[in-house]
């Protein structure tokens, strides 16, 4: 049994450069924490650190009790899956699945036991002789999964697996990654930007920004409580609005419309007001917030449509997610929400602000 | 629509037939633009004496103008001299390979200091004049006594050729995903293991192409192997071929030598023929996303 535990792990290439600063973190037995994030967040130099292709500035990577920092990355007991699979192109598949194996001398019949095993789990049986440049991109990415997963490692890491598929094959994958992995039992490290993949498959989420966590709680809590501005703005699709309003005793401005604030969070002069696109209907008559205004903007989904609303007597905009068989007027129209799906968030930090009313409890930051 | 496409399509057909009768004139007065000189050589090689200075120039020999005779006349020592050539510039060739593989993965992953000094120093050697290092080099020999020694051929061959050996490696290297080496680290292969079985078999393209370039120069090299060699069993094929001479001054052997032209190229040919298919092939195909 293992727990990955990363404490204080900091990384600094330059003075300037830090792409992980003080990092904490702990990965227990079958949990799956993805690390999510925009692009130069840090989130693969921090996977490159747990697997000891990059050497710590300070701080330790711990498996158990032990401190990894002077263990080289074959000897900690961790597979990777990158994210261009990395196959070696000069072994066929089976080869490539029986690498780790071999060196690890484990014995020739035991090899070809857990390969053949394996290999059949994903589906991969019948590419046994092929070279890697035979291959598909799905297949090529089975193989790599294999290659990982025949070693039965204490730890997991993934690095963006499925940015290379189509979309199609990705939604399927991910419902195959999902259930390999709960099969194993063993913490897994899944980086990605892609905030479907970081919903569907995680236990456990951590939104990084410039090398520090934002946020680490379920993916649920992710979503309902964003623990500042940028998580509120990175988590949901379409984008959450998020408008600086003006306050006024304990009303907050929106156009016409003065929203009641919440209670417990004082009386500030200006405050960042959040909500999803989702969140937001047509109003009826028996609402009693409405905000009206203008459509500029129709994006159909399918599904459902995306109505870019101006604000009434302001330049406040707001989106709203609308099925497309409710009708609406384009020159005015009124919409509501219930006041407990709007966030509040401090212009000054960004960061959220509790309101007594919330009855979950305050994201839980380690 | 379609029918109405039918005649103007049968007419861009024919237009694409002329583009490509035209091209291929242009390509075949291109190769015969260029090989002229070579197949020039080769028939006179075959020509009798009488053909070779004959006025009008004959360019298709009758069965009675052509002979073997030039060939003979070269006798066993040309082999010899093939052999000398061989054994200098298979070995330049592998100490070239064997130095400036490992210099250029250096280059190429490791964060060195200095290392842009590194690279305009190596370039710069590349870019010296070889033939001006030529009179230095005669007393570096002479002090070490290295003359009529292959080693006073290999080592200024192997110098000259590694600025351009670590350069194109070097930038191989690069193209060489970081993250095939990682992976092998992570399969738990020794630094030594993984250059030995992850990277030098997807290398060996790179170290054919260079090693062919490093191998074609020192095989043709003349200035150095004519003063550094004077003992005739060592002699390499360039210095041998302008070495032939006829009975008199005023008698040149058009003959034997574009014979023995024509040997000494024969090994690069079939050199290059059959390491051609390993200079094309991707062989990193497949390695990563694609």
């Amino acid at each position: 049994m293992s727990t990955l535990q990363l404490k204080s792990l900091r990384k600094q290439f330059a003075p300037d450069v830090i792409p992980v600063k003080d990092v904490n973190l702990t990965v227990e037995d079958g949990e799956f924490l993805t690390l999510l994030g925009p692009s130069g967040c840090g989130k693969s130099t921090l996977l490159r650190l747990i697997a000891g292709l990059e050497q710590p500035t300070a701080g330790e990577v711990r498996l158990g009790d032990q401190n990894l920092n002077r263990v080289a990355p074959g000897d900690r007991n961790m597979a990777m899956v990158f994210q261009s699979y990395a196959l070696y192109p000069h072994m066929t598949v089976a080869e490539n699945i029986a690498t780790a194996l071999k060196l690890r001398d484990v014995p020739k019949a035991e090899i070809q036991q857990r390969v053949g095993s394996v290999s059949e789990k994903l589906a991969i049986t019948h590419l046994r002789d092929r070279k890697p440049s035979k291959l598909s991109g799905g297949q090529r990415q089975r193989v790599a999964l294999a290659r990982a997963l025949v070693r039965e490692p204490a730890v997991f890491l993934l690095d963006e697996p499925l940015s290379n598929l189509d979309a199609l094959l990705r939604e399927q994958v991910r419902e195959d990654l999902k259930q390999l992995f709960e099969e194993q039992q063993k913490p897994v490290v899944y980086v990605t930007h892609d905030q479907t993949e970081a919903m569907t498959l995680s236990s456990k989420v951590a939104v990084l920004l410039d090398g520090v966590v934002q946020q680490l709680a379920e993916p649920s809590l992710i979503y309902t409580q964003p623990a500042n501005r940028f998580v509120a703005s990175f988590v949901g699709s379409p984008q959450m609005n998020l408008l600086t309003l003006k306050c006024e005793g304990d009303r907050a401005q929106l156009g016409p419309v003065g929203l009641p604030l919440p209670t417990g969070i004082g009386s500030p002069s200006t405050v960042i007001f959040g909500l999803r696109p989702e969140a937001i209907r047509l109003a009826q008559a028996g609402d009693s917030l409405k905000i009206p205004g203008q459509v500029f903007l129709v994006e159909n989904f399918g599904r459902e449509q995306l109505l870019s609303v101006r604000v009434e007597n302001s330049d406040l905009k707001l989106r709203a997610l609308i099925p497309p068989d409710q009708h609406w007027e384009r020159d005015r129209l009124e919409l509501t929400w219930t006041p407990e799906q709007s966030h509040w968030f401090d212009p000054q930090n960004e960061q959220r602000l509790e309101t007594s009313s919330a009855a979950q409890p305050a994201h839980s930051s380690l | 629509m379609t029918v109405a496409q039918s005649p103007e399509q049968s007419a861009s057909g024919l237009q694409i037939n002329w583009q490509r009768l035209a091209l291929w004139i242009g390509v075949l007065a291109m190769v015969l633009f260029c090989l002229a000189p070579a197949l020039w050589q080769l028939l006179t090689s075959f020509k009798v004496n009488e053909a070779i200075t004959a006025i009008p120039n004959v360019y298709f020999p009758s069965p009675s103008q052509l002979t073997l005779d030039h060939y003979l006349s070269l006798g066993w020592i040309f082999w010899r001299y093939i052999a000398n050539s061989a054994i200098v510039s298979l070995l330049s060739t592998v100490v070239c390979l064997a130095t400036g593989a490992p210099a250029a993965y250096a280059l190429a992953r490791l964060r060195i200091p200095g290392e842009r000094i590194i690279l305009v120093c190596v370039l710069i050697v590349s870019l010296f004049p070889y033939v001006l290092l030529f009179l230095g080099l005669l007393e570096v020999v002479r002090l070490f006594g290295l003359g009529n020694n292959y080693l006073a051929l290999i080592v200024p061959y192997t110098g000259i050729n590694l600025p351009l050996t670590i350069l194109v490696l070097r930038s191989f290297f690069q193209k060489l995903p970081q993250d095939l080496e990682d992976s092998a680290k992570v399969d738990g292969y020794t630094t030594a293991q993984m250059l030995w079985q992850i990277v030098l078999p997807l290398t060996i393209p790179a170290l054919v192409t260079t090693g062919i370039l490093t191998f074609i120069f020192a095989w043709n090299e003349f200035i150095f192997a004519l003063t550094f060699i004077t003992r005739d069993t060592m002699k390499t094929i360039p210095v041998a071929v302008a070495q032939i001479g006829g009975a008199s001054i005023y008698e040149v052997p058009y003959g034997p030598i574009a014979a023995a032209t024509v040997l000494g190229t024969l090994p690069l040919i079939l050199l290059v023929l059959c390491f051609q298919r390993r200079i094309v092939q991707g062989i990193t195909a497949g390695a990563v996303k694609g």
